[in-house]
């Protein structure tokens, strides 16, 4: 159960890569188009532009977001995938600093491939620092997608868990209540356009214990996140738990999640059995079994304690209310 | 010699970086990529408002179940609820801002011969007894108007 496996073990990651890449481009073609509706809405708040450089201007939001892709483009023809990553997040970090200083708070919905990307990029990151340059050879593919598969559901899992925590420490217990999930229908939009789904929603509102039971869910399975880092039976039953959550989140509160809806389908559900791909070897693996050995390197130590410690001291993150 | 199907390597990675993310989230809480996801984690408060569009026969929806409007006064403004005694906004900003939007969008003049309706900030109370919460509505704005998809 604890032991870790993937549904992609033995066969190739590259349904995975393609994957994150397309789908972090459509995720942020929609964030592209929303930032520049919002710059020329006087509604929104009027900023300077991204990196107080360019103009706050539609343009520059796609001019922002055919960087990303390119970026995107190479890490999905796994062309300088390490750099192609860090490309893409640190331009998708500007258009996503941009929208927060226009919206007013940061679009959470892109957070979810910009967090596996992350994820993915950390785990090609640790494969390059103890495969050396072989990592990046072809016959390296395997082995450092391996790594950067258990990269991006660590950064997913974490954010789910996280989560939860955030909600226990904001509030203890006391969110687990009968009015936390009937106050967040009401201020959303209690009257459907279905009277089956207003239906539903008065279900909800009217009943305090449905109340209080959707709420401890929501604790159970985003708490629960990390299950999805068991092995590939238990990831594939959290993600339809996930799935749950969030199409009666959609229900309830018109509030749609379906970037890692779309990210976990793809990462969690054994495509390659379904579609009866060949199994390929790990070739770097079997030249160099040394690999394997289960410690983290200096450098990895160096680079995750770098990561905190600069999200601890860097007075740069939003903050909810 | 390692035993390529014994090796843990990937469990080390996995737990690695879903610690460091944890604790890096909880610091920054949300700066691109990172995020504690900590959307609605304050304790709900026991009242809750939302502007609905109230009918004539008392019937009410949402305002985007409406495609053209004409108010008194001739522009609403939605956040503008001082005069509704012990009433405010009890919501996320962005929720009535989004409202505001939709409404300006669809103002028009056109609308004089459509149904007769409010706009009103209902306030919601929630006490942890079966049944529908009990209600007040506080008026925003007299108008006429127009369902959506409905001919002219």
């Amino acid at each position: 159960m604890f032991a870790y496996s993937s549904p992609y073990e033995g066969y190739s990651r590259t349904p995975l890569r393609v994957g994150l890449a397309v789908i972090s481009a459509v995720v942020f073609l929609g964030e592209a188009y929303s930032v520049a509706d919002m710059t020329r809405d006087g509604h929104y708040a009027q900023v300077p532009g991204p990196l107080h450089l360019l103009p706050n201007h539609p343009f520059s939001a796609w001019f922002i977001y055919a960087l990303i892709c390119a970026g995107l483009l190479f890490l999905a023809l796994d062309r300088r995938s390490l750099f192609a990553g860090i490309w893409s997040l640190s331009w998708m970090s500007v258009l996503s600093y941009w929208q927060r200083e226009l919206f007013g708070s940061p679009s959470r919905n892109s957070f979810f491939p910009g967090l596996m990307l992350l994820g993915w990029v950390l785990g090609l990151v640790w494969a390059r620092i103890i495969a050396g340059k072989d990592a990046n050879r072809p016959e390296g593919r395997v082995f450092r997608e391996k790594l950067a598969e258990a990269g991006a559901m660590a950064c997913i899992a974490a954010g789910y868990t996280s989560s939860a925590l955030s909600k226990l420490f904001a509030s203890g217990f006391d969110w687990i209540s009968h009015h936390q999930v009937r106050w967040l229908v009401l201020v959303q939009e209690p009257l459907a356009t279905w009277p089956w789904l207003t239906a539903y929603r008065n279900f909800v509102i009217d009943h305090p214990s449905v109340g209080w039971f959707s709420a401890l869910m929501t604790i159970v399975v985003e708490g629960g996140g990390f299950v999805l880092l068991f092995d590939k039976r238990w990831r594939l039953f959290w993600t339809a738990m996930i799935w749950a959550l969030h199409i009666n989140i959609i229900l309830l509160c018109i509030m749609p999640y379906f970037e890692p809806m779309a990210l976990l389908a793809v990462f969690a559900i054994p495509w390659p059995r379904i579609f009866k791909r060949k199994t390929i070897e790990d070739v770097l693996v079997v030249q160099r079994p040394e690999l394997l050995k289960n410690e983290i390197p200096d450098a990895m130590w160096i680079i995750l304690t770098a990561i905190v410690v600069i999200s601890w001291i860097l007075p740069i993150g939003w903050r909810a209310g | 010699m390692i035993n390529l199907r014994r090796s843990h390597l990937p469990l080390v990675v996995i737990w690695a970086i879903f610690i460091a993310y944890v604790l890096a989230a909880r610091g920054i809480r949300n700066f691109f990529p990172i995020s504690s996801f900590d959307m609605y984690q304050g304790q709900a408060p026991t009242i809750a408002s939302r502007i609905l569009v109230v009918e004539n026969d008392g019937g009410s929806s949402e305002i985007t179940h409406y495609d053209s409007f004409q108010c008194n006064p001739a522009e609403p403004k939605l956040e503008n609820v001082r005069h509704c005694e012990g009433a405010a906004i009890r919501g996320p900003g962005y929720v009535v801002r989004d409202q505001q939007i939709y409404l300006d969008a669809h103002l028009h003049s056109g609308a004089d011969d459509g149904l007769a309706a409010k706009l009103v900030l209902r306030t919601y109370t929630l006490e942890n007894r079966p049944g529908p919460p009990a209600f007040s509505d506080c008026l925003l704005a007299v108008c006429r108007v127009r369902k959506r998809g409905e001919r002219r």
